[in-house]
């Protein structure tokens, strides 16, 4: 006998999935013995979820982002309550939707602005700040946005992922409740060891890949360029330690420090340079006008530290012309010049004034008749 | 030399916004707006270089008889210094000393940091002026002050208290061209404080009728 879910007036949500409602759960298979479908079958077949949710694609391994990940914590969806939803989508019988007894309203009064205390407990937390309205479980919205997805679909996700390898350790429920209420992220204290690619050159061993992946499906032939089959593409002699590794069973969950190994192991490897003449021929066929060489003819490496000659001018950058911060020294140096012209203006204006007897020095118009007729009227200098 | 100053301004006026391609007075920075809005600092900072002066000549007395003092012989020559002093050598001299030689100089020694050090100009300013660093406008500051000092320095008979209450004016003078980026402040702040001297002689001589009193 299933038993109706207990009414939580704190949970905003509570009455999202109709009181009284049968409490089958949302996981209910097909199998199971029940007339009406299930509700997953009812959740696939109206509203199609997304490739990367489901696992389509011949993907099984969702991709579900765990740090925004969230999940509805509200009683589970069953069949009269999802049936109800799409009926009226919204419309969901609340804590402020019953129906209240008009007895008890209180007498109106000049008070009346003010809501009765139980009617602000209802909508304030413990702290008294208001409390934040949860997203109602519409199934567009929950389909629409991974992170109120149903506690059942997501963990079905989350078992489907788990089966399939290379994925990252998921986090447990525990941490994704707190991921869900607080709304942090909560970073996984292991690292996963990341699949090594399986693309090797053409011409080199096959790759063995311990599990079948998309990527590992890829044939060596994927990777070179289109058009081109494995055995047109230009064969690539690696090195020794590189057919080695290469030649290597590359395992899935190769460990970080087989990666750290491989890379020093590659960095070790000198690669050979091609022979002097081949450079010459090479900086020939391009043009370039850096081909330098010695006076017996041959061309000049580093190795012979002979070619310095023209090192700074091709290592000098092509430099941005600025416009010119004025005024500067040269504008300096004008103005130097006027200033000395005017100079000489000056002088000469100033000698023909007194050429012209326009003026005089105190001694010469003191003995210049020029000056002492017409000054003979005005008080003497002192 | 109000000859020397108006034939060389005319010339750079005719010559200078045909190489800046833009107004002489935007070249120099007159930026006349931003003295007004700091106008009662700017009087404030010629307040200082009178009280300087003050001091200086408690403690450094010029000699009395000094070129310029014979200048003003004539009740009508003290008038027209007074008039020259105020109006013309201001303007003529902050032209020369604050902008062109402290910008020329600013900029010469953050280029010359520029190359040897290969970092990339900064870029212009809205109003396309350089932007100079803080220790390039030190250097340029004290580089335009003292041949502004020696420039003076006749008129007072070299002595070392009028050169060294030059130079810190001087200093004054290039703080408030630099810190409001304005050529007219550093010329209001001189104009104001070339006033102030000249008002103190005029109330110690009656008006430049006792020159004796000098």
């Amino acid at each position: 006998m299933n038993k109706p879910p207990e009414f939580d007036p704190r949970d905003p949500n509570a009455g999202s999935a109709g009181a009284g409602s049968p409490d089958k759960g949302p996981s209910s298979s097909p199998g199971s013995g029940d007339e009406l479908p299930s509700l997953e079958a009812l959740l696939r077949s109206a509203f199609p979820i997304p490739d990367n949710l489901a696992g389509g694609n011949g993907n099984p391994a969702p991709s579900i982002p765990e740090s925004t990940t969230r999940f509805w914590e509200g009683p589970p969806l069953t069949e009269d309550s999802v049936l109800r939803g799409i009926a009226s989508a919204g419309d969901v019988p609340g804590p402020a939707n019953q129906p209240t007894d008009e007895t008890a309203k209180p007498a109106k009064s000049g008070m009346n602005w003010l809501q009765p205390p139980e009617k602000i407990a209802e909508r304030s937390t413990p702290r008294g700040r208001r409390t934040v309205k949860r997203i109602k479980p519409g199934l567009y919205g929950n389909l629409a946005d991974t992170g109120s997805l149903p506690r059942d679909m997501l963990k079905d996700a989350r078992s489907a992922a788990n089966e399939t390898p290379h994925q990252p350790a998921r986090v447990e429920d525990a941490e994704l409740k707190a991921v869900g209420s607080a709304g942090e992220a909560v970073i996984p204290v292991e690292i996963p060891p990341v699949a090594p690619a399986n693309f090797t050159a053409a011409g080199t061993n096959k790759p063995q890949a311990a599990h079948d992946s998309p990527v590992s499906e890829l044939e060596p032939a994927d990777a070179v360029e289109p058009g081109l089959s494995a055995d047109i593409a230009p064969p690539v002699e690696p090195p020794d330690a590189t057919a080695a590794i290469a030649a290597e069973p590359q395992s899935a969950h190769q460990s970080a420090e087989e990666i750290v190994g491989t890379t020093e192991a590659l960095s070790d490897q000198s690669i050979p340079l091609p022979s002097v003449e081949e450079l010459a021929r090479r900086l020939e066929d391009v043009g370039s006008p850096t081909l330098l060489t010695v006076a017996d003819g041959s061309v000049a490496t580093e190795a012979g530290a002979e070619p310095q000659l023209f090192q700074s001018f091709y290592k000098t950058k092509p430099r941005i012309q600025q416009p010119p911060r004025i005024p500067h020294l040269g504008h300096l140096v004008i103005l130097i010049f006027l200033a000395a012209l005017g100079l000489l203006g000056s002088s000469l204006l100033t000698r023909s004034a007194l050429h012209f007897h326009l003026w005089a020095s105190r001694p010469s118009r003191m003995r210049s008749r020029t000056f002492t007729i017409p000054s003979a009227a005005w008080p003497p200098c002192t | 030399m109000a000859a020397l100053y108006l034939i060389t301004f005319g010339a750079a006026l005719l010559i200078f916004p045909h190489l800046w391609h833009r107004g002489f007075f935007s070249g120099v920075q007159w930026n006349g707006p931003a003295t007004l809005i700091r106008f009662w600092p700017l009087l404030t900072a010629a307040f200082v270089c009178f009280a300087l002066a003050m001091v200086d000549e408690l403690l450094l007395p010029g000699p009395t008889n000094a070129p310029i003092d014979k200048l003003f012989d004539t009740s009508a020559s003290a008038w027209l210094l007074f008039g020259f002093g105020v109006t013309f050598a201001p303007f003529f001299e902050e032209i020369i000393f604050r902008g062109f030689l402290l910008p020329a100089l600013c900029t010469a020694w953050d280029w010359a940091v520029e190359e040897s050090t290969g970092k990339p100009a900064p870029a212009l300013d809205a109003n396309g002026h350089p932007q100079w660093s803080i220790f390039a406008m030190a250097i340029g500051s004290v580089a335009t002050s003292i041949p502004f000092a020696l420039m003076h320095a006749e008129q007072t008979a070299w002595s070392l208290g009028p050169f060294l209450l030059l130079f810190a004016v001087s200093l004054v003078l290039c703080w408030a061209r630099l810190s409001t980026r304005s050529l007219a402040a550093s010329v209001v702040v001189h104009a104001s404080y070339n006033f102030l001297l000249f008002s103190l002689m005029l109330l110690g001589t009656e008006g430049f009728k006792h020159l004796d009193k000098m």
